[in-house]
């Protein structure tokens, strides 16, 4: 299994037990705060979700550049930025979405506490399970030639 | 002001305690993407590994600074 099978398995399933959570919560809301309770189930669902699943995009962006000789940097710029864009998004969407009348503040935060760690078990089942190889790249000829 | 009370703080109190929730998860997926480049920088052979154990440090990181970011609706 290559890092991208991992990182995308990790995706699929983060987004399939995300829906799952959705749909509970969903129910669970509905019968705490009624409809606002629904959207705030699913609104918190999507955000659990997109939170985790940037971090795992960025591997894999930042692994487009992997003939690039400025490879390990590039790598930190991205999964890095990825990070910190992803902060400042959230700390505006949770400012915006505070005081929204459609929102049910405590539906919305539980259901991202529960999506965030039922990700996180995901992930480490996934990558627990992914065997990735220990794998000696080997040497291009004309590469060694120049070497020696 | 009540001459009793030394500091008072008034706005958003959720709003400080997201800064601190992201204190500590800044630094600790800091550290781990750091050591990810430095160990890939030494074996480039082995960056499939450590780039998936890179991702389950920062999504372990991450989670409390998650956290944080609940309890601004929670609190």
């Amino acid at each position: 299994m290559t890092v991208t099978a991992v990182l995308k398995k990790a995706l699929v399933w983060g987004a399939v037990l995300a829906v799952v959570i959705a749909v509970g919560a969903a129910i669970i809301g509905n019968a705490v705060a009624g409809g606002v309770g629904v959207t705030s189930a699913i609104v918190g669902a999507a955000m659990g979700l997109l939170f985790l699943a940037i971090t795992a995009f960025s591997i894999l962006f930042a692994n487009r550049f992997q003939a690039n000789p400025l490879y390990p940097t590039l790598f930190m710029a991205v999964v890095l930025g990825a990070w910190m864009l992803k902060f400042v998004v959230f700390l505006v969407l949770i400012l915006l979405l505070r005081d929204q009348p459609w929102i049910d503040p405590t539906v919305l935060g539980g259901t991202l506490i529960v999506t965030a760690i039922a990700t996180v078990i995901v992930d480490s089942v996934v990558v627990l399970r992914g065997r990735v190889p220990v794998t000696q790249l080997p040497t291009a000829p004309a590469e060694s030639r120049d070497d020696s | 002001m009540d001459p009793s009370i030394i500091v008072d703080v008034t706005g958003n109190l959720n709003t400080i305690g997201y800064g601190l929730a992201a204190i500590g998860p800044g630094i600790g997926v800091g550290i781990v993407a750091g050591k990810t480049v430095e160990a890939m920088a030494r074996q480039p052979e082995l960056a499939g590994r450590l780039q998936v154990t890179m991702f389950l440090g920062i999504a372990f990181a991450e989670l409390l600074a998650f956290i944080g970011v609940a309890l601004f609706f929670l609190g």
